[in-house]
């Protein structure tokens, strides 16, 4: 499994910019700048995005951004089991 | 020979949509502009003033994305844009619930959230700028 990192150097903007967004929330959340109530309501609506994503992407970024979400998703998940 | 008369039975047959990409629509277009604008503008200049954002950003934010889940509806062959349509307006609501609370939401949640919402627009008009 990848990390939010791996993803935020990937070379498609899509996925950077998703991986980027959901760093940007989880440290909002470490900053105690959110609730985690709040954050749980934000990485539900940047994973999605996809669906708005995948409405401008050719069919081999939509399986790439689609594999990047499986692996923010893993990441969110192993994040909510902590919290 | 046979090929294009295969070619001229499938335009007879299923018309002309299946060959022809979907039209540019600047009405859909328009709204997404606002939105993301606005969207940016709260969350660059707004978000410390929950007055401003519960009592005038977000009821027309929410004007905008119920014309687009309407207007989106019945748009013909256009799933993917009502989708998208849902998901903003579902957006929406769910921030102007957090503010209709007793207690409104950290100023950064709504950053946070109206930089989602404007990323959210923009990618539509990507979208609907590729349909041209």
């Amino acid at each position: 499994m990848g990390t939010l990192q791996d993803l935020i150097n990937d070379g498609n903007p899509f996925i950077s910019e998703l991986a980027t967004k959901a760093a940007d929330i989880r440290a909002a959340l470490d900053a105690e700048q959110i609730s985690e109530n709040e954050y749980v309501e934000l990485m539900d609506d940047l994973l999605d995005l996809r669906k708005v994503n995948e409405a401008a992407c050719t069919i081999e970024e939509k399986i790439a951004i689609q594999q990047a979400i499986e692996t923010i998703k893993i990441i969110v998940g192993i994040v909510k089991g902590v919290l | 020979m046979w090929k294009q008369l295969a070619i001229s039975i499938f335009v007879f047959v299923v018309g002309c949509t299946a060959i022809t990409p979907p039209r540019f629509d600047p009405i859909e277009f328009d709204y997404y502009v606002i939105l993301a604008v606005d969207a940016q503008k709260v969350k660059n200049e707004d978000c410390d003033d929950p007055k401003a954002v519960k009592n005038h950003f977000l009821p027309i934010m929410k004007e905008i994305t119920s014309r687009l889940v309407v207007y989106t509806q019945y748009k013909r062959n256009d799933n993917d844009s009502h989708n998208i349509a849902k998901e903003l307006d579902k957006m929406i609501d769910e921030i102007t619930n957090r503010y209709e609370a007793s207690e409104p939401p950290s100023a950064q949640y709504c950053t946070i959230k109206m930089d989602l919402i404007s990323t959210g627009a923009k990618r539509a008009l990507t979208a609907i700028g590729k349909e041209k």
